[in-house]
C-alpha cells in the first residue's frame, strides 16, 4: 500500500526536482564530457553573463518591466469588472464571465497574429507599452477569474456593516476590501506576470525586433549551444512559478490547520 | 429620482467598461482583423497551391491528437490514483509547477534532459545501454514529433488532474464508499463510477488541449521536426517574412487555427446540449441512462 501511495507522488515530485537539478547543474558547468553526469569544473560565468552583461541583463530588465506594466493594465481593468461579476447581481453574470475569459481558451498563433495586426494598425507595435498591452489580452482572464471567484466566496457583508457604521467608501476599500482581497490579487497578479514573463510568440510578433525580452534572448542561446546561459536564464524564468506553488501550498496548509 | 435609480442600477455595468473596451475589445479586434483580412485582401490560392501544406497540417493534427489523447488518459489515471491513495494534497504544489510553467521552460528543460547531451543520454551511456549520444531515445526534432508530444504531456497531465480532482468531492465519495461496501473492485470503481463522473469534463479538456496543442508555438519551435514544419511555425515564419505574399500565408494559416478552435468549441457545445437528455450522476438523481420518453420529447 505504501509503495502504491509513493510511486505517483515520487513521479510527480521527481520530474520537477530532476529538472531543477539539471538546470542548476548545467548553469554552473560549461563542459561535461559525455557520458559523465558530473562536471570536472564549475563556473559562474553564465550567471555573471545573465546578471551583469549588458545584453542579457537588459533583456531580463525588459521582461520584468513589460511584466509589471502588463500586471498594472490587468489590475486596472479586472478589479472593477471582477467586483461587478463577483458581487453585483447583474443578469447573466456567469455568461458575462464566460465570455470575458474566452481569450484564455482561444490561444495560439492565430489570435497572436490578430493581436499583432491590430496593434500594428494602432501604431503600437515595437513599443514596450504595446507589447505589454498585447500580453494583457492573453493574461487578464486568469486575474479576472481569481478575483471574481474570491469576491463571490467572500461577499460584502463586512463592507456593508462598515458603511452602515459611517465609514467612507475609500476607507472601507482600503481597510476591509483590500486586505481581504490581498492574497487573491497577489496570486492573480503573479499568474499574469508569469504569463507575460515567459511569453515568446506574442513578443516576437509585436516587438518587431526592437524589443528583446529574456525568452527572445533564450532561443539564440540554445541554438548556439550556450547551454549554461540557457539553463541560467530558464531558472530565472521559472522562479515566479515556484513562488506561486510555494504561496499556494502555504495557503493550503493554513487552511488545513484552521 | 428616476434618473438616480437608473444610475444606481447601471453602475455595475460601468465597472465592466475598462475591461470590455480594453483588452477584451482588443481581443475581438484581433479576431476580426485576421478574419476580414482573410476574406478580403488575401487570396487563398497561394496557400492551397503549397505542397507542404498537407504534410504540415497532418503533422500538427497528429501531434495535437497524440498530446490531447495521451495527456488526458494519463491525467485521468493519475487523478484516480491520487484520489484513491489520498495523496492529492501532497501532489498539489508539484502539479501547480507543471500547470504554471511557461512552455518555453518546459521545452528548454526537455532539451537539457533528453537531448543527445542530456541527462538521459548520459545515464544510458554510463549504464552501457548506448554507445553514442545520438542513440538515446526521445531525442528532440524527431520526424514524428514524439518529443513535442512528450513535452506537451508535462503541461497537460497536471492540468487534467487539476480540473478533474474537484469533481471527486461530495457525492462522489459516497458512491465510492457505497460501491466498496458492496464489493466493487478498484477497477470497477474506476470504470463505472470515476469515468462516468468525469466523462463530460474530460471531453471538454480533450478538446481544449487539442485546440491548444494545434496552435501552440514554443514547444514545436524548440523540439519539433524541421521538415515538415508544424502549422504554428509555418504561420510564424510566413507572417514575419519580408516577402508580402508569404506574409498573407501567415494570416491565412491563422484563420485555419481559428477554425480548429471554433470546431472544438462547437463540438463541446453540441455535447453539452446532447448530454442534457441524460442523467449525469448527482446528489438527487439516480445514476442511469434513461430511455426515450415520448411524452417529454426525450427528456428523462
Amino acid at each position: 500500500m505504501n509503495i502504491q501511495r509513493r510511486i505517483p507522488l515520487r513521479l510527480i515530485a521527481g520530474l520537477p526536482l530532476l529538472s531543477f537539478a539539471s538546470l542548476i547543474l548545467f548553469s554552473f558547468s560549461p563542459r561535461i564530457p559525455w557520458p559523465s553526469l558530473w562536471p570536472k569544473e564549475f563556473s559562474g560565468e553564465a550567471w555573471s553573463k545573465l546578471l551583469l552583461s549588458s545584453d542579457l541583463g537588459a533583456s531580463l530588465l525588459e521582461s520584468v518591466a513589460i511584466g509589471l506594466i502588463c500586471v498594472s493594465i490587468c489590475l486596472l481593468c479586472c478589479l472593477p469588472a471582477a467586483h461587478t461579476l463577483g458581487l453585483k447581481k447583474i443578469p447573466y453574470s456567469n455568461v458575462w464571465l464566460t465570455v470575458l475569459i474566452t481569450p484564455a481558451l482561444v490561444t495560439g498563433f492565430g489570435p497572436g497574429i490578430g493581436i499583432a495586426e491590430t496593434l500594428s494598425h494602432l501604431d503600437l507595435t515595437g513599443s514596450r507599452w504595446g507589447t505589454a498591452l498585447g500580453h494583457s489580452v492573453a493574461a487578464y482572464p486568469y486575474l479576472l477569474l481569481v478575483l471574481a471567484t474570491k469576491w463571490r466566496s467572500q461577499g460584502e457583508s463586512l463592507e456593508e456593516q462598515a458603511q452602515s457604521l459611517g465609514e467612507s467608501p475609500v476607507k472601507v476599500w482600503l481597510r476591509i476590501t483590500l486586505p481581504q482581497l490581498g492574497p487573491a490579487i497577489g496570486t492573480g497578479s503573479l499568474l499574469v506576470f508569469v504569463s507575460s514573463f515567459g511569453d515568446y510568440l506574442l513578443t516576437s510578433l509585436i516587438s518587431e525586433g526592437s524589443i528583446e525580452t529574456l525568452p527572445l534572448a533564450l532561443y539564440p542561446l540554445i541554438e548556439s549551444g550556450d547551454r549554461p546561459a540557457a539553463a541560467a536564464a530558464s531558472l530565472v524564468l521559472i522562479l515566479p512559478v515556484i513562488w506561486i506553488a510555494w504561496l499556494s501550498s502555504r495557503t493550503q496548509r493554513r487552511r488545513a490547520k484552521r | 429620482m428616476n434618473s438616480i435609480v437608473f444610475q444606481k442600477k447601471q453602475l455595475p455595468y460601468f465597472f465592466l467598461i475598462p475591461l470590455v473596451l480594453g483588452p477584451f475589445f482588443l481581443f475581438l479586434l484581433a479576431l476580426g482583423s485576421i478574419t476580414f483580412e482573410a476574406i478580403g485582401d488575401h487570396s487563398w490560392t497561394p496557400l492551397l497551391e503549397q505542397d507542404w501544406l498537407k504534410d504540415s497540417i497532418l503533422l500538427s493534427l497528429q501531434i495535437s491528437l497524440g498530446s490531447a489523447a495521451g495527456g488526458t488518459a494519463i491525467g485521468l489515471i493519475l487523478c484516480w490514483w491520487l484520489y484513491r491513495y489520498r495523496t492529492a494534497e501532497q501532489a498539489r504544489p508539484w502539479l501547480q509547477i507543471g500547470v504554471a510553467a511557461p512552455h518555453l521552460i518546459v521545452a528548454v528543460t526537455y532539451a537539457l534532459l533528453l537531448s543527445s547531451g542530456g541527462i538521459l543520454s548520459r545515464a544510458l551511456g554510463l549504464l552501457g545501454f548506448i554507445s553514442l549520444p545520438s542513440d538515446a531515445p526521445f531525442l528532440p526534432r524527431d520526424p514524428h514529433g514524439l518529443a513535442v508530444i512528450l513535452a506537451y504531456w508535462v503541461k497537460e497531465i497536471p492540468f487534467v488532474v487539476f480540473i478533474t480532482l474537484p469533481l471527486l468531492q461530495g457525492p462522489f465519495e459516497k458512491w465510492v464508499e457505497a460501491s466498496a461496501t458492496l464489493g466493487a473492485s478498484p477497477f470497477e470503481q474506476f470504470t463505472k463510477i470515476f469515468l462516468p463522473r468525469v466523462a463530460l469534463t474530460t471531453w471538454g479538456i480533450f478538446l481544449l488541449v487539442f485546440s491548444f496543442s494545434f496552435g501552440s508555438f514554443e514547444i514545436p519551435y524548440l523540439l519539433g521536426p524541421s521538415q515538415p514544419l508544424v502549422v504554428p511555425l509555418l504561420a510564424w515564419e510566413s507572417y514575419l517574412s519580408p516577402i508580402e505574399n508569404e506574409n498573407s500565408i501567415g494570416i491565412l494559416l491563422a484563420v485555419v487555427q481559428l477554425a480548429v478552435i471554433i470546431f472544438c468549441l462547437a463540438a463541446f457545445v453540441v455535447t453539452l446540449v446532447l448530454s442534457k437528455n441524460r442523467h449525469w450522476p448527482s446528489n438527487s438523481k439516480k445514476w442511469s441512462w434513461p430511455s426515450y420518453n415520448k411524452n417529454t420529447g426525450g427528456r428523462g
